[in-house]
């Protein structure tokens, strides 16, 4: 009884998302929001770290499952630990730093030491408790039930009875092993050359349906195209453009949405003539195809916090329904030419920065959803682009030109199932 | 470009001037005439790490060669730059000018900032260190490398799409 009471509160769920649109309110309501870090961020597998940040033992990360903290350390064994970054005796943080190398975290508070691999190894003044009140073994930080990891991606989940990780990356899992993570790049792919840490006070998902929009690019980032059109010998993101004949948009179980665009034979040819040695080592070694998927366009997003984009890697982290952080870092290959990841920065800083011509104008764009949600008197978010004519996928999957909506109707069919589930459990 | 003019001296006073003209360029939004304070081979640099950045192994928040600073500019001038619909309103306060010791045939001139940006009713605070290399053109001077060292260049950042 009392629970048919609480949910009650809650709008259902089936009136908020249809096949063909949402209401504003999912960017909104405080009450949904919090029904996401416990159904979405609490029940499936999300994103924490990339491996290369912690390469040695004592290598630790501090970041957020969610809203929240938790820290991913490896131990001196070289096993990754994820856990809840609260002290267990009052809850103050045990980590402040984001990251470093440690062998344990002393609470700045009252002082008690954990293992990094979260045992409590020291409490001070122990003799005012009573042993059944200091058991030393139960007390360690939390680890987060299950952590996972796919060819460096470091996931964890809240959740003890979340699918194994590679049965939750599902169809998607073909596009990071050809693509972002194929063998030629798995072993020396590293966020070695830092961050941009975008904010924009607007709710996350509009980070997550945005960076798989295949229909905004020619609009809101005509003057990204035209710099580029003027400057054909500069390096450029391989963004692609109005061409729907060349790729596609697709929606996986699980949430799981990308985009796909492939290069031209020019532009194979043309990376081929600036790096002859490195393409002719990788197409001996890994065959000619690989080219074409290394300069083709692919934007991942691993539901629900994670965007493998245009050689990088971003990471959402919902603050509040209207406040939302982007970590955005450009993966370096480790054994390529000094020459090509710096192209990879500048690509990076032109696109994606703070600062760049267009990931500030995404953020503007999201702000501008934000504030017109407020007009509610007609409440929809229109999603019907492509809907006619989506090609069914085997294993469960949709598939839709590069422009149109299916990527944003799967994570929405995601985000309600995920919903749904929490509220039956 | 630059010649073997470094025997030329910038004073303390010559330095406060260029910059404070440069502030006034860029918080008057005179961009076309900003740029040209700029040798064909500047580059403006915006560092995302505050201690030992390095633009050929770390990312950086913007690294534009001059190519780029015109492309900026004419983004913001001719555009849409829709991060800058309406445009921000900067004014900036340039203080603590030292003219160190030249590097290769540019001189060094460092300085604090502070940038108050106002935009959609919104105001943000910037600070930090300027570097300007400077080298000597006519009788004036032209920057040849531009560094804004950002106080919270690891923080996150809404929209860095003004000029610092």
């Amino acid at each position: 009884m009392r629970r048919r009471m609480e949910t009650a509160r809650y709008p259902e769920l089936d009136h908020l998302v249809r096949p063909d649109r949402v209401h504003g309110s999912v960017y909104t309501d405080p009450a949904l929001f919090a029904e996401e870090m416990r159904s979405i961020f609490g029940r499936t597998w999300v994103y924490v770290a990339h491996e290369s940040e912690i390469a040695q033992p004592g290598d630790y990360r501090s970041t957020r499952i969610g809203t929240q903290p938790v820290i991913v350390t490896r131990d001196a064994d070289g096993e990754i630990h994820v856990l809840l970054n609260r002290c267990r005796h009052r809850a103050s943080l045990v980590c402040r730093e984001r990251s470093g190398n440690a062998t344990f975290f002393r609470c700045p508070f009252h002082g008690w030491t954990y293992r990094n691999s979260g045992e409590l190894l020291g409490v001070p003044m122990n003799r005012r408790y009573s042993p059944e009140y200091l058991d030393k073994p139960a007390l360690g930080l939390t680890p987060v039930a299950r952590v996972g990891s796919y060819r460096g991606l470091v996931f964890a989940s809240l959740n003890p009875d979340v699918p194994d990780l590679v049965e939750h990356l599902g169809g998607v899992r073909q596009y990071l092993d050809r693509v972002f993570l194929h063998p030629a790049f798995e072993k020396t792919l590293n966020l070695g050359a830092g961050r941009n840490v975008h904010e924009y006070p607007a709710n996350w998902k509009h980070a997550a349906e945005g960076g798989v929009d295949g229909y905004h690019a020619i609009t809101l980032h005509e003057t990204w195209f035209k710099i580029r059109d003027q400057s054909p010998d500069r390096p450029h993101a391989r963004l692609g453009s109005r061409d729907e004949t060349i790729g596609y948009s697709e929606a996986h179980p699980g949430g799981h949405v990308l985009l796909a665009r492939w290069p031209s034979d020019g532009d194979v040819e043309a990376f081929r003539k600036a790096y002859p040695e490195y393409t002719s080592r990788l197409e001996s070694e890994h065959g000619s195809e690989l080219l074409r998927d290394f300069l083709g366009q692919f934007n991942v997003l691993i539901f629900p916090n994670l965007h493998i984009t245009l050689q990088n890697l971003r990471v959402i982290t919902p603050i509040s329904p209207t406040r939302t952080q982007i970590t955005m870092s450009p993966m370096l290959i480790g054994d390529a030419p000094d020459e090509l990841n710096a192209e990879r920065l500048r690509e990076f800083e032109e696109a994606f920065a703070t600062g760049s011509f267009i990931a500030p104008d995404d953020s503007e764009a999201f702000v501008c959803v934000q504030e017109g949600v407020a007009a509610e008197v007609d409440p929809w978010l229109l999603l019907s682009r492509g809907l006619h004519d989506e090609e069914r996928l085997p294993g469960g999957g949709y598939r839709g030109k590069p422009s149109d909506e299916t990527p944003q109707r799967g994570l929405f069919r995601e985000w309600k199932r995920l919903l749904q589930a929490g509220r039956a459990a | 470009m630059t010649g073997a003019t470094d025997t030329r001296v910038l004073t303390r006073g010559e330095a406060e001037d260029f910059l404070y003209h440069e502030a006034e360029l860029l918080d008057g939004l005179q961009l076309d005439r900003w740029l040209e304070l700029f040798t064909d081979d500047a580059v403006y640099w915006v560092p995302a790490r505050y201690d030992e950045a390095d633009p050929q192994r770390h990312v950086s928040l913007i690294y534009d060669d001059r190519g780029r600073i015109a492309e900026r500019v004419w983004r913001l001038t001719v555009g849409p730059a829709h991060a800058q619909i309406p445009p921000s309103a900067t004014r900036r306060l340039v203080t603590n000018v030292r003219v160190g010791p030249p590097v290769e045939d540019a001189v060094v001139v460092r300085s604090n900032f502070a940038i108050f940006e106002v935009r959609k009713g919104t105001q943000r605070a910037f600070a930090g260190e300027y570097e300007h290399r400077l080298v000597p053109h006519g009788d004036g001077w032209r920057i040849r490398r531009r560094t804004a060292r950002l106080v919270n260049c690891e923080a996150p950042i809404f929209n860095l799409t003004f000029l610092v």
